[in-house]
């Protein structure tokens, strides 16, 4: 877990025009350097009221640069390359991956709450946990209709059993979906810390679980 | 007023289950329920504001040029955002009647941003929603036209392009994350699509009455709101990188019928 903190510690330091006037991979990039230090420019001036330590939340790690600049369509060579540097910052569970308490699970894939900040209408963290909004994007439980389509439905998606493989591609698509999919519109829950392990096995048990109301008949 | 739009979208929702021609009608009931928006109070008070004498100089609002000459009203939200000479800058509706609060009323910027959006459940009221209803719904019937003939327009809609896909924060959204496909939704709320013509419908439909607010929000609110969601900062006010993104989403949506203040969730 260490590792990941400190990776992400690294990888936040870098500024927007770092990726912008070094490192240039972008020949074919859907914007020019000149629109990104200009659309630069409108954060710096457009967020004056903003908390400085707020205003850190527009700072891209090296991903989000390269997915903004190639409209989430990078060419092969590209994606490939925010698809390593994503698996190099995913890290498992120290004990291995279990899955933990289904019913907990679906609290959080029914909450979109936390993380939300600014003067007018700020998420409280002592209130409440973060929660995973999965209906947001995905079917779940054939019984919730409110589910949103902007993801794959996930019903029954515990019929695929519990083996070591489905463990980690169900942990790694909920910590950091870039680590297999580049660009996908799937926030990186562990890897921005928005989810903890204890919330992602909950999650998984959500998912998993042959008695959870996703895995009904 | 609660029943008959339950009423309406239980119609809608039920036309869709049974056939495409039930769906139309219950699209015709939808455009019938959107046409008796609460928003037109916002309108009626907006007009009393827009002339009502007021500020350190004590004048009303009808010399302001919002880009068609000083008080011609009608058409000129069909043009908006565009780029203003004494300014020498890219302006949206809502930058523009701001600028005229300042340099007509003597009002101070600041004090414009802090009553720019009313708070119905601390009875904090917005004359900046009543006025851009007001002065919105004078282009009623009419196809949005962004020209982009001068190079800031240009430049300001670029910016916004840009804007709109750059992923940043703690879930790695942009706008185009939700907004740049057809057919998606969050839970049950269905997304427009800012390259899809036909949804520069719903841009032509703002400001608008949400029934969630219980007010009119303005673009500069849905501005606001889609960033607070994406875990960003508030955004500034009238602020460069609001009126890019609306310059982008506006010119998209021309040819688009402005309808306002419609009525929303």
């Amino acid at each position: 877990m260490k590792k990941t903190i400190l990776s992400t510690l690294v990888m936040g330091l870098f500024a927007t025009s770092a990726f912008a006037m070094g490192d240039k991979p972008q020949s074919d990039a859907a914007f020019s350097d000149k629109q990104v230090n200009h659309a630069q420019a409108l954060i710096d001036n457009s967020w004056t009221q903003a908390d400085p330590k707020d205003r850190k939340r527009f700072v891209q790690d090296k991903t989000q640069y390269l997915c903004s600049i190639y409209k989430d369509q990078p060419p092969a060579d590209i994606a490939k390359h925010i698809v390593e540097m994503n698996k190099a910052v995913t890290s498992y569970p120290e004990g291995g991956i279990t899955l933990g308490d289904w019913k907990a699970g679906e609290k959080l894939a029914n909450s979109g709450y936390g993380l939300r900040i600014g003067n007018i209408k700020a998420d409280n963290p002592k209130k409440k946990p973060n929660g995973g909004n999965c209906y947001a994007c995905h079917a779940m439980a054939p019984s919730q209709a409110a589910a949103g389509n902007l993801g794959p439905s996930l019903a029954n998606y515990g019929i695929r059993g519990t083996s070591d493989a489905m463990l980690k591609y169900t942990y790694q698509k909920i910590f950091n979906a870039q680590a297999t999919k580049a660009c996908s519109n799937m926030p990186r829950f562990g890897y921005h810390g928005v989810l903890d392990d204890k919330q992602i096995a909950d999650i998984m048990a959500y998912m998993l679980d042959p008695n959870s109301p996703v895995n009904a008949k | 007023m609660k029943k008959p739009i339950q009423l309406a979208l239980a119609a809608a929702i039920a036309g869709c289950a049974i056939s495409a021609q039930a769906k139309e009608s219950s699209v015709d009931d939808y455009r019938a329920m959107l046409g008796d928006s609460p928003g037109i109070l916002w309108v009626e008070d907006g007009e009393l504001i827009w002339k009502q004498k007021t500020g350190p100089k004590n004048t009303g609002l009808e010399k302001c040029d919002l880009g068609k000459g000083p008080g011609v009203l009608k058409g000129a939200y069909a043009e908006l955002p565009r780029y203003f000479k004494d300014t020498d800058q890219v302006m949206d509706l809502e930058s523009r009647i701001k600028h005229c609060m300042i340099t007509l009323q003597g009002k101070d910027a600041s004090e414009i941003d802090k009553a720019a959006f009313s708070n119905p459940k601390k009875y904090i009221d917005s004359d900046m929603e009543k006025i851009v209803a007001y002065v919105a719904a004078q282009s009623n019937g009419l196809p949005f036209n962004i020209k982009l003939d001068h190079p800031k327009e240009q430049v300001a809609y670029d910016a916004g392009e840009t804007l709109f896909w750059r992923r940043s924060s703690k879930m790695d959204f942009s706008c185009a994350t939700c907004h740049a496909q057809d057919g998606k939704r969050i839970r049950l709320q269905t997304l427009y699509n800012a390259y899809n013509k036909d949804d520069g419908q719903i841009i032509a439909s703002w400001p608008t009455y949400r029934v969630s607010h219980s007010t009119v929000r303005t673009m500069q609110h849905r501005m606001w709101d889609c960033h607070w969601q994406m875990r960003l900062p508030d955004i500034d006010y009238a602020s460069d990188a609001a009126n890019a993104l609306i310059t982008f989403m506006t010119k998209e949506a021309n040819g688009s019928i402005i309808q306002v203040p419609s009525i929303k969730r």
